[in-house]
């Protein structure tokens, strides 16, 4: 990593009528366009008539203010940015969690740096298999009884520090993992941080899709997280289930991660 | 095996289910003998509590002996007699190493739906929803309990199954309400709620020096036992108000510690009682805070309010103003009952602590559903019905 990045929950300024955040030509392109739709809906009137002015008084507030709350939110974050320069990508989406694990920290870096030890935390893959020092292939069950895979480069940042994954995939969403480990203080042990990003395709569409999915990714990082956790600090996974399902009964994993980590756009094993 | 389960919202049933097995080596099957209704089961009942899903087994509070254990258990073996504390720790986070037990990191197996309504991952409980874990309850004949050497305890021979089930939530909950208020010899302690709960909260104050105990509640026969078993004043707030009459009895300046035994689903007979009754109603809200409302305001300045009565989301009208300007201390929690199961076992034996008379109406599993509605109605006397599966 080039330079220390932001965090990532710093967002933009949050915009206001000293500091909006809607350029002059915007400003004005809703203004008209509001005006127009007032003067459309007043002179047809009926409840067409009234959403047409009501949605035009909208426009044209936006506009005559410079503030647009649906494109701020559509505004990548410093981390984001920050990700896209880093990584050469158009876009970036990105989310983050982290936890602190109580074992030493060449300990828990050494459980991070096994594909095979996630693997078998995440209950949507299959299977994780080490190719070679540098890389690792993944297996997933998909939608319609399809199975996919990808593959993993794994890059040391820095020993017992920092680790890095990128999708071997070239196109868009790639993903690119970041997992950072220091000491915690008063000896609790290892905090770890983990990012994991994506990059949409370009345009404010394609981001807003990125964000919707990351919700889903930020809950299974989460689970997964605190699985590694429960893993490294009791030596299993709690579950709730009543009895073993046959076929992972030895590894008691646990259930109810309930949504998919979107680690990588999968393509198709051959 | 036959358990009582979760239909959806007051509606019960005993089922066929499966048994349940050993799944990670800190496991154990225990057979259970006595399970016991719980105040807190009735806002799973009605709904209040989210993530209960149909089929679910409840129950909480029980007592059994260990018919399996995994390998990696070294505190018990096949036929020990037993109770679990509900609220259940790992023993191995920094949590449960401060002996913070319900604080526990790595015992919820679903820790996103704590972390999106509170802000962070909380523990798992037995039998008490998908957002704790979504353990299978103890009104089963057979219930897995994980982490069984943190969260176990024998039973010692001179303490009979009437009297250890309680060790099991009652009785830790009322004495970590009484411990965390921070009761110093001669105090004045006032105990909303006389369910088993209270009535062990206003034991545990005189245990821990309480000089004066004042219980609150409606129903007579519990303030009855209020009186009679826990030597307490009592305050009916349905003929009292109890504002003026604590600082009545304490010569104006209010209880030095106060207690909620009572929680999101307080009763009352003020204002503010109908209007958290009516946005509940519209589903705008989920608490009922008027128990909480009257620990604050009566509580003398500087002095402790102790939360043990189950909060689940967002209560409305908090006076904050009454705690930052009368420098009050609110401690919570769900109870850590791994750091007082050996101590209140102590106090039954040498006969300081009566849990026994909590066991009103013991009957059989397959009557589970006709117990849980008397609990509820309160009907014929009932303080906590107990189920032998």
């Amino acid at each position: 990593m080039p330079s220390k990045p932001p965090l990532t929950a710093v967002r933009s300024v949050t915009p206001s009528r000293n500091h909006p955040n809607l350029g002059p030509a915007q400003r004005v392109f809703s203004i008209s366009g509001g005006l127009a739709l007032i003067f459309n809906g007043l002179k047809h009137k009926g409840p067409l008539g009234i959403a047409q002015t009501a949605l035009g008084i909208a426009a044209a507030w936006r506009g005559y203010t410079g503030v647009c709350k649906l494109t701020h939110q559509l505004d990548q974050t410093a981390y984001e940015h920050f990700m896209r320069k880093d990584a050469g990508w158009s876009s970036s989406k990105a989310v983050s969690r982290s936890v602190t694990i109580n074992r030493p920290r060449e300990e828990v870096f050494a459980f991070f740096l096994t594909p095979e030890n996630l693997a078998r935390l995440m209950p949507w893959v299959q299977s994780a298999q080490t190719l070679d020092e540098h890389s690792s292939r993944w297996t997933a069950s998909g939608p319609l009884n399809k199975q996919l895979g990808w593959t993993l480069k794994h890059n040391i940042i820095q020993q017992d520090q920092a680790l890095q994954w990128d999708t071997a995939y070239q196109g868009p969403w790639k993903h690119r993992i970041e997992a950072t480990f220091s000491d915690a203080p008063q000896g609790r042990g290892t905090e770890v941080k983990v990012v994991l990003a994506v990059q949409p395709y370009p345009g404010s569409a394609a981001y807003a899709l990125a964000s919707a999915i990351a919700q889903f990714s930020d809950r299974a990082l989460l689970n997964l997280l605190r699985q590694v956790k429960q893993q490294l600090e009791t030596g299993e996974v709690a579950t709730n289930q009543m009895r073993a399902p046959q076929s992972d009964a030895a590894q008691g994993t646990a259930t109810e991660t309930g949504a998919f980590l979107t680690i990588d756009q999968p393509q198709e094993d051959s | 095996m036959r358990a009582l389960t979760w239909q959806g919202p007051n509606h019960l049933q005993v089922d066929t289910v499966d048994d349940p097995s050993i799944l990670n080596p800190r496991d154990v099957v225990i057979r259970v003998t006595l399970s016991s209704v719980c105040g807190s089961d009735l806002h799973l009942l009605g709904g209040y509590v989210p993530s209960m899903q149909a089929g679910d087994i409840i129950g909480h509070e029980f007592l059994g002996e260990v018919v399996e254990t995994g390998s990696a258990v070294t505190g018990f073996r096949k036929g020990d007699r037993v109770i679990t504390i509900s609220i259940i720790g790992c023993g191995e986070c920094e949590h449960c190493k401060r002996s913070d037990f319900s604080c526990c990191d790595n015992s919820n197996p679903n820790p996103s739906a704590t972390d999106l309504a509170y802000g962070q991952p909380c523990c798992g409980i037995i039998g008490y929803s998908h957002a704790f874990g979504g353990y299978a309850g103890s009104h089963a004949t057979y219930i897995r309990v994980p982490f069984a050497d943190v969260n176990l305890f024998k039973v010692p021979e001179g303490v009979t199954d009437e009297q250890a089930v309680f060790v099991s939530d009652a009785a830790p909950t009322g004495y970590f309400g009484a411990d965390q208020a921070d009761i110093q010899p001669g105090d004045t302690v006032a105990v909303w709620g006389c369910g088993a709960v209270g009535l062990m909260a206003v034991s545990s104050a005189w245990l821990l020096g309480a000089g004066r105990v004042i219980a609150i509640d409606r129903i007579p026969e519990r303030l009855r036992l209020a009186r009679q078993k826990g030597r307490a004043e009592v305050i009916n707030y349905e003929t009292t108000n109890v504002h003026e009459a604590l600082l009545e009895m304490t010569g104006g300046r209010g209880p030095d510690r106060c207690i909620d035994c009572v929680g999101m689903e307080a009763h009352g007979t003020e204002a503010d009682y109908f209007y958290d009754k009516t946005k509940q109603m519209l589903r705008l809200h989920t608490e009922r805070g008027t128990v909480l409302r009257q620990a604050i305001r009566a509580c003398r300045k500087g002095g402790t309010v102790s939360i043990v009565g189950v909060y689940g989301g967002l209560l409305d009208k908090f006076p904050m103003g009454a705690i930052v300007n009368k420098a009050l201390t609110l401690r919570s929690g769900q109870q850590p009952g791994q750091r007082y199961a050996k101590c209140l076992f102590d106090h039954i034996e040498k006969g300081q602590l009566d849990t026994a008379y909590l066991l009103t109406h013991p009957m059989n599993l397959e009557d589970a559903v006709q117990g849980y509605a008397m609990f509820k109605e309160k009907s014929d006397h009932c303080l906590r019905s107990v189920f032998k599966p």
